[in-house]
């Protein structure tokens, strides 16, 4: 089953770890910002999609 | 997550404000701080010191990160006090501001910080990192702080902000002056700072727009109107401010670690992938801002200590990115840290804005230093570290070894 990965904008502050992290999955916005890319995360994404949440600093990413 | 002790997690902080000779500014503190952080944490995590007028110490990554967040307590503009403790004059943009005048000065300069952006720059770069790295000399001792660790960020950041060639040397000295004494900021070197920039400033207002960073500086608006002549002034003294000793910082302790452990060199050669790891581990080992100050709008309380309402806070980033509650080992750089949740480049609504510039100076100077420099020593006995607002090695004599 895949999962679906959510920004909490209100949190995140464009540190970007995530967009270096996981390309594939978080595009920048002009103002520096991630854009989530894929509306499910594919099994192979996942591990890396995980990472991201681990290492947010502003604990921004979810995943449900 | 991180957690070698987490009994101690729990320990009950000191629930009483207790005096500690703490000063950030003191020479001690600039040379090794860690102890006096160390201290801090482990007897007492929300310290008053009676420096500077006073003020409040968090030291526990918890406690700063919590107060970094909150900006309807922990107030960075302070009626007009701002970030610095003690204060300084001249308020500076964005960082002496809350929101949401903070966010429209963020949302001005933002678009020039975004990785994507920055990494237009990153042939630039590498192209000044080989030159500055073909200037090494191939045999015996040099101060590799004044060889690379300061020239790169600053060409770097003047490059970007198109100031004229012949300037660069002027204004990094001001800049450097004017942030590494606490009792001379309104001295000679501000008078210097500010005439240079002046200038710079008052050429490109006459010249019209170049589509750059500077643009926004100049030409931006603010609340719906163009910033004036104190706000673009404000503006550029913060972004060298923040831009270029920083950076050399982070570069000095890295090629210092490197040059005591040149097991990691191996490691790092041998698999590139850690390579942006390692990017964000020099950051945190070394927190060049190591800390940043606040002041309280209403009565708040952390652990169990009261703060009342106009008190000063500093939060203390290095302390917080050596908190054995949250990072394995602390003390020591593991180049494959991950996860690393670190806040070297701040955390919250202020976080560095220059982080991406920063990471791929960084990163850039990584790889090529691992691609050309021979095998080095550090010569510890030739170290200056210098404080201030940014804490770093402005001399760093590095030792070629000789081939066996």
């Amino acid at each position: 089953m895949s999962i679906a990965v959510e920004v909490d904008y209100e949190r995140c502050q464009g540190h970007g770890k995530c967009m270096l992290e996981c390309p594939e999955v978080f595009d920048e916005d002009e103002q520096g910002y991630p854009v989530v890319m894929l509306a499910a995360i594919p099994d192979e994404l996942v591990p890396a999609v995980r990472a991201c949440v681990d290492d947010c600093p502003e604990r921004a990413i979810s995943t449900h | 997550m991180e957690m070698t002790d987490s009994a101690r997690a729990e320990a009950p902080a000191e629930p009483v404000r207790r005096d500690m000779d703490f000063d950030h500014w003191s020479s001690k503190v600039a040379f090794d701080p860690y102890d006096s952080w160390s201290r801090l944490r482990n007897e007492c995590p929300v310290a008053h010191s009676s420096r500077h007028g006073g003020f409040y110490v968090l030291s526990r990554y918890d406690s700063v990160f919590a107060a970094a967040l909150d900006t309807e307590v922990y107030s960075s503009d302070g009626d007009g006090t701002g970030v610095a403790i003690p204060p300084q004059e001249m308020s500076l943009f964005p960082i002496d501001a809350d929101p949401p005048i903070h966010t429209q000065y963020r949302q001005l300069l933002n678009p020039f910080f975004s990785m994507r952006q920055v990494g237009t720059m990153e042939d630039w770069i590498r192209g000044l990192a080989r030159r500055l790295i073909a200037g090494f000399p191939a045999s015996g001792s040099f101060d590799i702080a004044a060889a690379f660790t300061l020239p790169l960020p600053r060409r770097v950041g003047f490059h970007m902000l198109n100031f004229p060639e012949h300037l660069h040397d002027e204004v990094a000295t001001a800049v450097s002056a004017v942030m590494d004494d606490v009792d001379d900021r309104q001295g000679e070197g501000a008078d210097k700072l500010f005439t240079v920039l002046s200038g710079i400033l008052a050429e490109r207002r006459a010249q019209g727009r170049r589509g750059d960073l500077l643009d926004s500086v100049v030409f931006g608006e603010i609340d719906g109107r163009p910033v004036d002549e104190q706000q673009s002034f404000s503006m550029l003294v913060l972004l060298l401010m923040g831009g270029l000793s920083t950076t050399s910082a982070a570069l000095a302790s890295m090629i210092q670690w490197l040059g005591d452990h040149p097991e990691d060199i191996e490691r790092l050669r041998a698999d590139p992938a850690i390579q942006k790891f390692a990017v964000d581990e020099f950051v945190r080992w070394s927190t060049p801002v190591a800390h940043i100050g606040r002041t309280v709008k209403k009565d708040t309380e952390v652990d169990g200590c009261p703060i009342p309402r106009g008190s000063r806070v500093l939060l203390g980033f290095a302390s917080a990115n050596r908190d054995d509650r949250v990072f394995d080992r602390p003390d020591e750089v593991i180049v494959d840290r991950q996860p690393n949740r670190h806040a070297g480049f701040g955390i919250g609504p202020h976080r560095c804005i220059g982080s991406h510039l920063a990471k791929l100076q960084i990163k850039v100077a990584l790889e090529e230093l691992l691609g050309s420099m021979p095998a080095y020593r550090i010569d510890h006995s030739q170290i200056h570290w210098k404080g201030g607002e940014t804490r770093l090695m402005d001399r760093l004599v590095v030792e070629i070894e000789e081939a066996p």
